[in-house]
């Protein structure tokens, strides 16, 4: 079986090809990966071991070279994507480059090509912002440039859903640790800054919720999708609903002598509230573990740095 | 022109051992054409222009149509990757120079099908615009191609005629407000006082992609 990966170099990409890399049925793996983060992370320090995993520097955009990769590929993972930043307001149209056309550049390729499977890594987020519990039926109402972006390509791939074994999985804001982690979302902010500056920042009241899942879980969940009969379809990646403060206050228990600095505190937040789908937990093969046993794992790797 | 006058039209073609191909947006306007197509003879080759920019529904209606109609239609996409196809700003050309952006992702891509043809059954209208108003029935294309045009002097109302009485479907963007369908980024909903191609490449001087009037020979 032969596998592409999409954005394969980048936070949850990095984690899934360690996971797949590991199985004996998986026979070959192309990392497809423009490295528009400078992360290289996973040629570093990932333990992968080249042969069996190959790197392809490629864009999205780049449909000659796109439909050659795609064409050797049993199964895709479509996962590169151009990620929203805190705080930053960049072009609209960036997002719609990548996110959108960059889709449906990957769609038409698998459409000509042989493919048995497309999973695609979408994002909670095209749900928009309510306090009431957002599920699969809920008519989607993306309001970032990044998630109606990611929105408008998610319409593409609902196309092949009537062809082919296509997923759109839609996932919750990701945490925990990983080699090539990002820092810019709540969980791994708020554990870097309570362990290496002792104080984080809290925005609005931090009684928003949001909707998240663990790195190792999503990873065996895509993984194990592979080999798995799921219909074709829309799904949930969530694991659990969290307020700002019920994170803050779990890592205020890990770091005790941490501070939390409030900023704009008098503000309610938007909120996040999705429902998972439990046909695509119940792919899950890991051991339950509890949101303070994650956090320990993220608090000893930065505790015990490793090197060669 | 009338069925049967389209039938006798492309049969003589056919008797002069002419290579015809047709083209298609596939929105509902064109619905009229492809089913009389498949009424003459569904091996004719419909090119689909799939700029890489067009709705998803757009695609789906496509399909819907080849499997009722038994159409021959072959996929034509762009030969430049869209990576090549960004300005100075990185941004791609539909936001800078729409113009360009039809020209490597509609007109020469044809162009080289244009290249093997003797005749291109096209479905303009003279009430589209005023570049389609000047055309002829028969005119001239570039590479010796005959242009037939046998929709020329259809109207709207003749068109959505034909639909209601062969109970044609219609595109799944048509009740949302979309009346004349091209690329997404170019196309917008238009209100019931607008002409029908205001969508398209609202707010600009240009409303035509090219097709009809660079792939014109003007003689």
């Amino acid at each position: 079986m032969k596998i592409l990966v999409t954005g394969g170099a980048g936070y949850i990409g990095t984690e899934l090809i360690r996971q797949l890399a590991l199985n004996p049925n998986v026979e070959q793996i192309v990392l497809y990966d423009n490295l528009s983060r400078s992360n290289y992370n996973i040629f570093l320090h990932s333990g992968i071991k080249r042969g069996k995993v190959t790197f392809i520097k490629g864009e999205l955009l780049d449909s000659r070279l796109l439909k050659q990769v795609v064409k050797n590929a049993d199964i895709v993972f479509h996962l590169a994507a151009r990620v929203s930043t805190p705080m930053t307001n960049e072009s609209s149209h960036l997002f719609e480059q990548v996110n959108h056309w960059g889709t449906a550049e990957l769609v038409y390729a698998v459409e000509e090509s042989t493919v048995k499977k497309l999973i695609y890594l979408s994002s909670a987020s095209v749900y928009g912002a309510s306090p009431d519990e957002a599920d699969i039926n809920t008519p989607p109402n993306p309001q970032t440039f990044y998630s109606i972006s990611k929105y408008r390509g998610e319409q593409h791939v609902a196309r092949l859903i009537k062809h082919m074994p296509a997923y759109i999985i839609r996932c919750g804001n990701v945490y925990g640790y990983g080699v090539s982690m990002r820092f810019d979302a709540v969980i791994n902010r708020f554990m870097f800054d309570a362990s290496f500056t002792k104080r984080i920042h809290i925005y609005g009241d931090g009684t928003q919720r949001r909707s998240f899942i663990y790195i190792d879980k999503i990873t065996d969940i895509l993984t194990n999708l592979v080999f798995s009969e799921l219909p074709a379809g829309t799904y949930n990646a969530v694991d659990r609903v969290l307020s700002i403060l019920d994170i803050a206050n779990e890592i205020n228990s890990l770091y005790p002598d941490m501070e939390m600095l409030y900023i704009n505190q008098h503000m309610k937040m938007r909120e996040l509230v999705v429902k998972p789908s439990p046909e695509l937990l119940a792919l899950l093969s890991l051991p339950p573990t509890s949101f303070r046993d994650e956090l320990l794992v993220m608090m000893h790797r930065f505790h015990n740095s490793t090197a060669y | 022109m009338s069925f049967e006058e389209i039938e006798r039209r492309i049969r003589i073609y056919q008797h002069q051992h002419k290579k015809i191909f047709a083209t298609s947006s596939f929105q509902t306007q064109s619905v009229a054409l492809l089913h009389i197509i498949s009424r003459i003879d569904k091996s004719i080759p419909i090119y689909f222009i799939n700029t890489g920019y067009l709705f998803p529904e757009t695609i789906e209606y496509k399909d819907l149509l080849v499997e009722k109609f038994g159409i021959n239609v072959i996929d034509l996409k762009p030969t430049v990757p869209k990576i090549l196809q960004r300005d100075a700003n990185g941004n791609l050309l539909f936001a800078s120079d729409p113009d360009y952006c039809c020209y490597l992702n509609k007109v020469q891509p044809l162009d080289a099908v244009l290249a093997e043809h003797d005749v291109w059954i096209n479905g303009v209208r003279a009430d589209q615009s005023k570049e389609r108003s000047e055309l002829y029935v028969e005119d001239f294309a570039p590479h010796n191609v005959i242009r037939f045009h046998p929709m020329l002097y259809w109207t709207k109302q003749m068109v959505y005629q034909y639909i209601r009485e062969h109970n044609l479907p219609r595109h799944p963007l048509d009740e949302k407000g979309y009346i004349s369908i091209g690329c997404e980024p170019c196309t917008a909903r238009i209100s019931l006082d607008d002409y029908e191609r205001a969508g398209r490449w609202k707010g600009l001087k240009k409303n035509e992609c090219g097709l009809n009037t660079e792939l014109v020979v003007k003689k």
